[in-house]
């Protein structure tokens, strides 16, 4: 059995320093610029207690989700009515280029739930190709 | 050379002034830090007190003395002033969740009304949201941000402490809208003086308008000025308390129907290494220019000639302590 190996890794901890809980992984492909996107998300803790969420992403920027904002833009997503919000890079599709890349902060109660990493590439002909998406609880 | 602080006030009488009288900076700092920050763009009744930066060559043993004089000045000073931008909403409830009777009283259609205030000088170093069309700024204490709600009998307040569960997001064209949120998290709010419990993590109060035009902002960062408030298709408040994971234990929206805004720009001055003045304001009073003159009651304030450099959060102006006195302040450019 040969397990594929991950395109991106989560940070190795520092002693005595921050430490790294991988969260979850995806990876994608873009055939149009034939290139793999791959994203990886973890849990950063500080040695002082202080974490966050990270997305790291092979081929774009990534985000961070610091918990007091996480909270309030919950909150305020929840008083809009909406499902979910967004938070740190993001590819819109246009007419022109359907690809689609969002990392969606899932809500309930007015709290975080589940962080959504949804990455939709194209195929050869420049449509969209299926969409992907990994979901993982919000690790409050 | 020191920078001095005068400590005398004086009524702000000079009528071509008074529409746009700022109160510049009083400070001196043997380091490069700002230890001078005073509000500007104040509106200047007939008996606003008014103090000024005054940059004075003096005798080492003599400004020794006068020095820490001038910083417990200073200290009185800055711990009276409000933050540079305040926001004060009026409105109604439009939803009260309130089963279990936290909030006697509150009923849908009473009306509130609120202050918030902040200081963009104030925040934490800019978070590393890697997006260009996103901020989170969050305060580093009381006198950077406050928020105070009042509906009825019940007082809500918000105070920038630590753990610094607070700030505002700042959207510009991003998830489909324009948006400024404002909040506070449990461990920063009261509710008539009182904490929240431990246990109640979630929650707190905020302030929320969302243009989804997305032409209410121009970027992501933090606001001076307002657009009006019809430019927002969304505007409210909102109060809640609840554990984790579990529903509210209160929900309160209500939505803002008025609001006025105002921008008080603080002036800092610090005292270069090289012996030079450094004066900085922060970038989002980008109206305003900074005038000198050389007497606090007479003479007319001409504009700076160095011109104002913009860094990465602030405008600076650097100057070379040759004269005896100069008197700084940052006036509106179209007041």
């Amino acid at each position: 059995m040969t397990t594929t190996p991950q395109l991106i890794e989560t940070p190795a901890n520092v002693p005595g320093g921050a430490q790294y809980q991988k969260l979850a992984y995806l990876d994608a492909y873009d055939a149009v610029l034939n290139l793999d996107y791959a994203f990886v998300a973890y849990k950063e803790t500080d040695s002082n207690g202080d974490w966050r969420v990270r997305i790291k992403s092979s081929q774009t920027a990534g985000a961070v989700f610091e918990p007091a904002m996480m909270k309030s833009n919950a909150r305020s997503t929840g008083a809009q009515g909406k499902p979910w919000f967004q938070w740190g890079y993001s590819f819109d599709p246009s007419a022109s280029d359907p690809r689609c890349i969002q990392f969606r902060v899932h809500v309930v109660n007015g709290q975080p739930s589940e962080i959504e990493i949804y990455v939709q590439l194209r195929k050869f002909d420049g449509t969209a190709d299926a969409a992907k998406s990994v979901k993982f609880p919000w690790p409050a | 050379m020191q920078i001095q602080c005068l400590t005398n006030s004086f009524a702000c009488v000079a009528q071509n002034v008074a529409p746009k009288t700022i109160a510049p900076a009083v400070s001196q700092s043997a380091e490069s830090n700002p230890i001078a920050r005073i509000p500007a763009h104040r509106p200047a009744p007939q008996n606003a007190l008014i103090r000024f930066a005054v940059l004075n060559a003096l005798r080492p043993a003599v400004g020794f003395l006068r020095l820490l004089v001038l910083s417990a000045s200073f200290i009185a000073f800055t711990s009276s002033q409000a933050a540079p931008v305040t926001l004060n909403i009026v409105g109604h409830l439009t939803l009260v969740n309130d089963s279990s009777n936290q909030l006697p009283g509150l009923t849908v259609g009473m009306p509130f009304t609120g202050t918030l205030q902040y200081d963009p000088a104030l925040t934490r170093p800019p978070s590393d949201i890697p997006s260009p069309h996103t901020e989170y700024y969050r305060f580093t204490n009381a006198a950077g941000f406050s928020f105070t709600l009042q509906v009825g009998s019940h007082t809500f307040t918000g105070t920038a402490v630590e753990p610094m569960e607070n700030g505002i997001v700042m959207y510009d064209d991003y998830d489909m809208m324009d948006r400024f949120l404002a909040f506070f998290n449990p461990p920063e709010t009261r509710h008539n003086g009182n904490p929240p419990p431990s246990e109640y993590t979630y929650g707190g109060i905020g302030l929320t308008l969302i243009d989804t035009n997305r032409t209410a902002f121009t970027s992501d960062a933090l606001p001076a000025v307002f657009p009006d408030l019809d430019k927002f298709t969304s505007h409210y408040i909102d109060i809640s308390l609840s554990k984790s994971g579990e529903p509210n234990l209160y929900y309160v929206v209500g939505t803002i129907t008025a609001f006025t805004a105002s921008f008080q720009p603080q002036l800092n001055i610090r005292v270069q290494p090289n012996g030079s003045v450094q004066l900085a304001w922060p970038l989002a009073a980008n109206d305003f220019v900074l005038e000198t003159r050389d007497h606090p009651h007479t003479g007319t304030w001409t504009p700076v000639v160095q011109a104002a450099i913009a860094t990465e959060h602030e405008f600076v102006v650097n100057i070379s302590a040759t004269d005896t006195s100069r008197f700084f302040r940052l006036a509106r450019i179209n007041p």
